[in-house]
């Protein structure tokens, strides 16, 4: 197993590591606040990770006094998980590396397991003392933009995880979500659609390695290309970002953040609607 | 999760909705509905009601209830908008 994958063995044996820290990230913010694993703090998606005031993440330094305040050294191993089958957490991952983070972790199969596995969950939030944690510049090659998702049409592997229903645009948004969203719906013209769902198994871990280039290959992956990973807000392309370029080992992969609320929103960009990828 | 699903969003979308029971107690654990092909769409956890509920379209869906140690699922044919109920006693 990749080392970017830790097991429920593995953390329960580092619950009480020095080294170690784990950190919950949900899109229920509040779930953290009636249980958690033992020792684990707390990182809020949207609080904590978006800029105020921008459509944008916080900047290094904002990000380096966030992390000293929680007591996160840069030596540290931080463990991330989390509910929706990791959504959130991969994307705190893909978020850590973004910024340099040396040693960065997801607990396979999140909350979900841990809570079907039936293991320990407590209310007590640890203390910890501050540290001086110094985050890096964002390594953009992990980061991709509007532009270059567009004049990568045609061109890289461009790949909508979304569920089939919104990349053929017939939903908005996932559907434990309002469909709600003043956006158009459909996909970017050439993506193929892989829902980040068929990487992970039912109690939310991820399938083999075997078993994941063949879901590619069989969607029409182009393993010699490069690829740039979308869904809506970004958090799902993350658990895909984490299977290509953490499990798989393909070093030319990127995450589009702006994902589909913000190509769904652009003036005079090519969309297609309907189960096929589309043309040029 | 909300108990009350606003009244507006009743007029405008397909609403899959339960409850999942443990003999007479709310069930912890998660909701998961797949499509028509038995594809995954989207999970949610059960609320300290044992409740779930799921924005979709009118098509056939099915809802899989997980918790510890079992598991049960059921299809339904939502045919227009508005809230259909789906409810699991375990």
């Amino acid at each position: 197993m990749s080392t970017a994958l830790v097991t429920t063995e593995w953390a329960l044996a580092h619950l009480d590591d020095a080294k170690v820290v784990f950190i919950e990230v949900d899109e229920d913010t509040s779930i953290y606040e009636t249980n958690h694993i033992r020792k684990a703090i707390r990182l809020d998606w949207r609080e904590d990770l978006q800029d105020k005031v921008r459509r944008d993440f916080v900047n290094a330094e904002q990000f380096s006094e966030l992390l000293s305040s929680r007591g996160i050294k840069n030596d540290d191993t931080v463990v991330l998980y989390g509910g929706n089958n990791n959504w959130f957490a991969a994307y705190a991952y893909w978020y850590f590396k973004l910024y340099g983070h040396q040693d960065v972790r997801l607990l396979d199969g999140g909350r979900k397991k841990w809570e079907l596995d039936g293991l320990e969950l407590v209310s007590e939030v640890p203390a910890r003392a501050a540290t001086t944690y110094v985050a890096k510049a964002q390594d953009l090659s992990l980061r991709a933009f509007r532009d270059e998702v567009v004049s990568s049409i045609g061109a890289k592997n461009l790949v909508d995880v979304r569920s089939p229903d919104e990349y053929a645009g017939r939903l908005k948004a996932p559907a434990h979500l309002p469909q709600e969203g003043g956006q158009i719906a459909g996909h970017v013209p050439t993506a193929i659609n892989i829902p980040w769902s068929k990487a992970a198994n039912e109690d939310g871990t991820f399938k083999s390695a075997d078993d994941l280039k063949k879901l590619y290959a069989d969607a029409g992956f182009d393993f010699n290309k490069e690829t740039i990973a979308y869904c809506r807000i970004g958090e799902r392309s993350a658990h895909s970002w984490f299977v290509l370029h953490e499990l798989l080992g393909l070093s030319k992969v990127k995450n589009y953040d702006g994902s589909w609320t913000e190509y769904g929103s652009l003036v005079g960009v090519p969309v297609a609607v309907g189960d096929a990828p589309g043309n040029v | 999760m909300a108990n009350e699903v606003d009244p507006a969003l009743l007029l405008t979308q397909a609403i899959i909705e339960g409850r999942v029971c443990l003999g007479e107690n709310p069930a912890t654990g998660y909701a998961r509905l797949h499509d028509a092909g038995g594809d995954f769409v989207a999970e949610v956890p059960l609320n300290a009601n044992g409740q779930y509920r799921f924005f979709a379209r009118p098509a056939t869906w099915t809802v899989k209830v997980l918790v510890p140690g079992k598991s049960a699922e059921k299809q339904v044919v939502v045919q227009s908008v508005g809230a259909t109920k789906l409810e699991f006693s375990l």
